[in-house]
């Protein structure tokens, strides 16, 4: 007998018998052992589905409403980017995986996609299933929620992380805490967070953003930075001597630098929509002139240039500005303009080749991970370098493609990190001192004027 | 595997539900199917043996949140506006 004929009179066998079984038997039980054995590593799936639980016959039901696309990478490798729009969540998995998601209709138990997926792909994906269900359940890609298991280590941990702080607290934390909180406030971090602003991005998008990716536009943009880089070097028709640096002048610097932002931010936003995907939520700091925007639904583009553009145009926007100042500096018709426009086409000049450097989680480190093509790159070659490279060097074992990057990238973004840290504290003294001075400046000058 | 027998089916039914056997057929399959009381005859177990239950990986990645951030303009301008600053206070000298 086949196993096709065997294996379906048995399910349908099965099928029956299931039913009478409770639904949530599987989580229910991995719930009561959590709650027996709150001291044990309660993440450890295998340990939980060790204790004689009815794995195989749970049946997991994959959310109704779900984006799904197919891309392929650059090496000819399939794979598919499901998205949860309603709680903004994102995986990537390949044919296999695709396979058992697809099975995943709450018909299926996990022996019916064991052996269904044996008969495929010649193996037995058991802890494939395991994992895989742990990330979708984390990420809300399944209807029916296992409550308890998840429920009950939540809890665990949460009860953990107590006690733990408890005990953190009384030894001097909440001290440290409050100092650093006091740090942030005196940086001015506050971030003013714009939600859901997809729609008002789409409106000013159809209503003539699109014009700005025309192809007239994009060849204005090539003239104009050849000709700004160019007047670089023609250099100023006036002299800076003549002009001081007053208070107008600083505040129309800070003014073009809160434009250059909303511009570089505006930009990633515009793109994004150019590609007919969904901008999320976008934050603008004005004293710490810092911003983002969430352009995470670029993960359903399977072209990895569209993706790359969308990143590519923010560094690009202030290449454009740079250019636009530098240009602006010819026609200045005051020192004090001059000075304005050469800090502000520095600071895009510079802006430029800072958003580009790939070590950060900047725009540069996601046009690199899209070129790649290797989702999480960063987190994945960090974990590489920590978890597998020593290993691997003492086994002289040979590096496959993704491995020799995960080398590269990761020593090279550990490197960059040390190197902040280490200008961090070189350096923080200096900006505190430097801002109490300005504040204590302050309060003197409203004091002697009273 | 093209083919296979209703106590194969039984023995991979068992290797999905039950970690303490899984565990044993993977130490030593003879003797967790005997233990079972699953009886197999040597092409069936031949076949059961040559199962890839360890080796596969997966590709399932949770993907980043992507955030553009426009960060240290402050620091940039800060010693942009300095170097102006530097620059005309050394001119008007």
């Amino acid at each position: 007998m086949t196993l096709d004929v065997a294996y379906l009179r048995m399910w349908e066998e099965d099928r029956v018998s299931a039913e009478n079984v409770e639904s949530a038997s599987l989580w229910d039980k991995l719930g009561q052992r959590v709650e027996e054995t709150p001291g044990e590593a309660v993440l450890d799936l295998w340990e939980l589905l060790g204790a004689k639980v009815d794995f195989a016959k749970y049946k997991p039901r994959r959310i109704n409403i779900y984006e799904l696309i197919e891309g392929r990478t650059a090496q000819g490798q399939v794979y598919y980017t499901v998205k949860n729009p309603a709680a903004g969540t994102y995986l990537q998995f390949g044919e296999q995986e695709l396979f058992l998601w697809n099975m995943m209709d709450g018909e299926h138990s996990v022996r019916d996609m064991s052996i269904s997926f044996l008969l495929k792909f010649g193996a037995l994906p058991i802890e494939m299933i395991i994992n895989m269900l742990a990330t979708l359940q984390s990420k809300s890609f399944l209807e029916k929620k296992p409550v308890n298991l998840y429920r009950k280590t939540t809890q665990t941990l949460a009860k953990r992380a107590m006690q733990s702080k408890s005990v953190l607290y009384s030894t001097g934390l909440k001290v440290i805490g409050l100092v650093l909180k006091a740090f942030f406030w005196m940086l001015g971090g506050n971030i003013v967070t714009l939600r859901n602003i997809d729609r008002p991005v789409s409106v000013f998008y159809r209503r003539g953003g699109r014009l700005l990716f025309h192809r007239l536009a994009q060849y204005a943009y090539v003239a104009l930075v050849i000709l700004g880089i160019a007047t670089l070097f023609v250099g100023s028709s006036h002299s800076q001597g003549n002009a001081a640096i007053g208070a107008s002048t600083i505040f129309f610097i800070y003014l073009g630098l809160i434009g250059t932002i909303l511009i570089h931010e505006a930009a990633h936003a515009l793109t994004c929509k150019h590609y007919g995907r969904e901008v999320k939520d976008a934050g603008l700091s004005f004293y710490l002139l810092a911003a983002f925007v969430d352009t995470t639904d670029m993960w359903m583009e399977p072209d990895r240039k569209h993706r790359m553009a969308v990143s590519w145009a923010g560094p690009y926007s202030n290449l454009i500005l740079g250019a636009l100042c530098s240009l602006g500096i010819l026609a200045a018709p005051w020192p004090e303009v001059d000075i304005v426009l050469t800090s502000l086409a520095t600071v895009n000049f510079l802006l430029f080749f800072t958003n580009l450097n790939p070590l950060l989680e900047w725009d540069g480190y996601y046009m690199l991970m899209d070129y790649l093509e290797i989702p999480c790159l960063r987190k994945r070659s960090l974990d590489f370098v920590r978890n597998h490279l020593g290993g691997k060097l003492k086994a002289r074992a040979s590096f496959n493609r993704e491995e020799k990057i995960f080398a590269v990238f990761g020593l090279l973004a550990g490197l960059w990190i040390a190197i902040i840290i280490v200008a961090f504290v070189i350096f923080l003294p200096q900006r505190i001192i430097g801002r109490v001075n300005s504040i204590a400046g302050w309060v003197s000058k409203f004091l002697s004027r009273l | 595997m093209a083919e296979i027998s209703e106590k194969q089916l039984k023995v991979l039914e068992k290797l999905i539900g039950d970690e303490e056997f899984r565990t044993g057929f993977f130490e030593d399959p003879d003797a967790a199917v005997a233990k079972a009381g699953i009886e197999l005859n040597e092409e069936e177990l031949a076949g059961l043996k040559g199962l890839d239950l360890v080796t596969l990986g997966t590709t399932l990645t949770d993907l980043d949140v992507r955030l553009s951030k426009s960060v240290g303009v402050m620091d940039v301008a800060s010693g942009v506006l300095g170097v102006v600053q530097s620059l005309v206070s050394s001119q008007t000298s």
